[in-house]
């Protein structure tokens, strides 16, 4: 009875060392969840050259809909830094609760912090190690200070992070966006050295807007993208599938829809060595807006083969320019052909990736594009 | 002894060498045929299937002509009292040093993916006590733990996987066959040694209600864990590319971190999958501590191997603490398999199998009773 008592004494005592003793327990309100980072470059460039604005949401105004008001739903702390990681250690010393990582969903990237590759650099380095961050976070930058984003008070969704997630995934098939998430943007960089991220705007009345986008090389800033460039570079880089094309029929522009395409690279190497590439268009849409003033009603075939070449030239001529851009302007390879050519092309890649730019800029591109219109809308 | 006369059915032995195969490699296998073979790490993997093959042939060969003794027993018979037993307590040795980076790899990744600030030393003690409880009760109930976590640890895995999939890039596979043959060949053979677990088999023949049908059955575990081998490398591959594959530490666990299940509540599932794997890396090293204890029983002929769990866990918890970072614990694990596996693969069975026919000894079915 005794040794009984003894051995269930042991075993109490062992189950409350073992099973009580956690010592990663953390109270889901001690946790500050972070929904957006902004990242700059401090006033300090020597000592701290970091400036970590964070976005903490206030769970207790926690609210996942439209009707939001005051100013202390969210609360931005901001924090100077030897490096991103520095900065998160300080700052936990500074505020009650601990920094929680997983869910952050979008870091802004302030203009100076772009301009600086050595940062750059260090932050996407520390931003793979750290398994805290999700891989899939949206990379954005602006012009000015990323601060400034988090601290807009927009009144739609007002969190920074979610609103960017939310605007990513409502996003229709006419909304040309830049997407760029971490894993992406660090696997490009390794690919192809360069890789392109989107930019944000606080517009009046505190709307966010995200127009364009910023090309980076090699870590550092390259060139803007604006939003009319942007849309055939996408296409160009099958990132967008659908699209709108404006052609002029009788003085005004008519839209056409693409509602469905498909592109394909064919790339040759010449007998003096230069590359062709061939990008192979194939899309299909139909006309939503037409006009009264019409030469002849669209349902008549002759004519609408007439318009399908039209459309067929002005497709192939904004492809063209688009490529023009890129090889002539940047001399960049924005689309990442040469990733295409190490996987399609192994043998034209070991004669060419040695001399990259200088095949890229000199490439012969002939485009091919085929249309059809198949849809009127509902009158002739 | 109740639990250790038990026999364990022919299915059951699968579904353990499946669990076992499978959970000693998948954490590092895309990375480390990533490494040498890029974009064809896969057919590198399946080579090193083709491999294991062989080997598990010649191992089951061994085995099935013992089918009343185990690997202790008849390598005395045919390499004479002394050098048997020497060569057993080596592959005791053997067993130990595998078991000790496989608990250190466990108590790593827990500690950086799920318990940061919990120690190490208190991660390794809890597992390998709950091992020892496991190993205590004999070889049938690990048998049967096997076959209940089987689908535990297969099905979320793979559903996970399948998620994975749409988000993925197949051309990151582009371009096939273009890596050097000799390349490929060398990464197979690298990777072919992460087996290590096949020549466990040559102890427990005698506990398989039907020792005849061991090498068909131990071939098709080949084959399933190879194929699940090959299918976690392509997805590992397909998300990330080559190039972040090689440079992941775990990177199976860094794909579930990247993927969110589709309109889902749960955002990161990376903790739900860490259930999934403790599972299968506990069944390993509950089989390499079963082994361990029970060759010792083995050698200092005692009928219980329960004796000698609970001494090697403080062994093993000195030899899981060795390594100083985690690039040693790497560094080590390798040179394990690279030292030893070869000889207790290939070598040592071959080495046995031909001194058995040059010596004429044979395993007779007189012995009923296996001790």
């Amino acid at each position: 009875m005794k040794k009984r008592l003894i051995s269930i004494a042991i075993n109490l005592v062992l189950i409350l060392i073992t099973l009580t003793g956690c010592w990663d327990k953390v109270e889901i309100n001690d946790r500050l969840f972070v929904t957006a980072l902004g990242i700059d470059v401090s006033d300090a460039p020597l000592t701290r050259p970091y400036n970590i604005s964070y976005e903490i949401p206030n769970l207790g105004k926690w609210k996942d809909g439209l009707d939001i008001k005051g100013e202390d739903f969210k609360f931005i702390k901001t924090q100077k830094g030897e490096t991103f990681y520095q900065a998160s250690i300080r700052i936990n010393s500074n505020i009650p609760g601990k920094l929680y990582y997983g869910y952050t969903r979008a870091a802004i990237l302030g203009e100076d912090f772009t301009n600086n590759s050595k940062l750059m650099k260090q932050l996407f380095e520390g931003f793979e190690r750290d398994n805290e961050i999700d891989r899939g976070m949206y990379i954005l930058t602006t012009k000015g200070k990323a601060e400034d984003i988090l601290k807009a008070q927009t009144q739609i969704l007002p969190y920074t992070g979610l609103y960017i997630r939310e605007i990513y995934k409502g996003l229709k098939e006419n909304d040309f966006l830049k997407i760029a998430t971490m894993d992406k943007v660090v696997q490009e960089f390794k690919q192809s050295g360069n890789t392109m991220i989107p930019l944000i705007f606080v517009k009046e009345k505190n709307q966010y807007q995200l127009k364009g986008a910023v090309i980076l090389k090699d870590f550092k800033y390259f060139a803007e993208v604006t939003a009319e460039q942007l849309t055939p570079l996408l296409f160009l880089k099958n990132e967008i599938k659908n699209g709108v094309i404006d052609i002029p029929v009788q003085g005004v522009l008519v839209p056409f829809e693409v509602t469905d395409s498909s592109l394909k690279y064919k790339v040759e190497q010449n007998l003096n060595g230069t590359l062709t590439l061939h990008v192979i268009v194939k899309a299909e849409g139909e006309i939503n807006t037409f006009t009264y003033d019409t030469p002849r009603p669209l349902m008549n075939e002759d004519y609408l083969e007439q318009l399908t070449k039209h459309v067929e030239k002005e497709l192939s001529q904004t492809i063209l320019d688009s490529m023009r851009l890129t090889q002539k302007q940047w001399k960049i390879d924005v689309i990442h052909l040469l990733d295409y050519i190490r996987k399609y092309y192994p043998d034209i890649y070991t004669n060419v990736k040695q001399n990259w730019n200088y095949y890229y800029t000199n490439m012969n591109v002939d485009v091919n594009v085929g249309v059809q219109i198949r849809r009127i809308g509902s009158i002739k | 002894m109740l639990f250790n006369d038990d026999k364990i059915s022919i299915r059951q032995m699968q579904i353990m060498f499946v669990l076992d195969l499978f959970g000693t490699v998948v954490l590092t296998l895309p990375r480390i045929t990533a490494e040498t073979a890029g974009v064809d790490a896969w057919i590198a993997v399946l080579l090193a299937m083709g491999l294991a093959f062989v080997y598990a042939y010649i191992i089951s060969s061994l085995a099935v002509s013992f089918p009343n003794d185990t690997f202790v027993g008849y390598s005395e018979k045919i390499l004479g009292k002394v050098i048997g037993c020497i060569v057993s307590v080596i592959f005791f040795s053997y067993i130990l040093l595998v078991l000790g980076m496989e608990v250190r790899i466990f108590g790593e990744i827990n500690k950086v993916f799920i318990l940061p600030s919990t120690p190490i030393e208190f991660m390794i003690m809890t597992m390998l006590f709950l091992a020892a409880y496991l190993v205590r009760k004999g070889y049938e109930a690990k048998a049967r733990f096997s076959e209940f976590i089987f689908l535990f640890v297969f099905v979320p895995l793979l559903i996970e996987l399948m998620f994975i999939l749409p988000a993925g890039d197949f051309s990151n596979l582009l371009p096939v066959f273009h890596t050097p043959v000799p390349v490929i060949l060398k990464t197979s053979v690298t990777t072919s040694l992460t087996y290590i677990i096949l020549p466990l088999i040559l102890l427990y023949v005698p506990y398989y209600n039907k020792p005849k049908k061991t090498r068909s059955a131990l071939l098709k575990a080949v084959a399933v864990a190879g194929i699940l081998q090959s299918i976690v490398v392509i997805v590992t591959i397909v998300k990330f590319g080559v190039n972040d594959t090689e440079k992941m530490i775990w990177p199976i666990i860094s794909i579930m971190q990247s993927v969110s299940l589709p309109q889902s509540f749960l955002e990161r599932q990376e903790g739900l999958v860490m259930i999934f794997w403790t599972l299968s890396i506990f069944s390993v090293i509950n089989a390499f501590l079963h082994a361990a204890s029970f060759i010792l029983s083995r050698i200092f002929k005692t009928k219980e191997h329960n004796l000698f769990v609970l001494p090697l866990i403080p062994i093993i918890y000195f030899l899981a603490l060795q390594p100083q970072n985690i690039a040693q614990v790497y560094e080590y694990s390798t040179s394990i398999r690279g030292q030893f596996g070869i000889g207790f693969l290939i070598l040592l069975p071959i080495l046995l199998l031909v001194v058995a026919k040059l010596r004429g000894v044979k395993g007779g079915s007189n012995e009923k009773t296996v001790n």
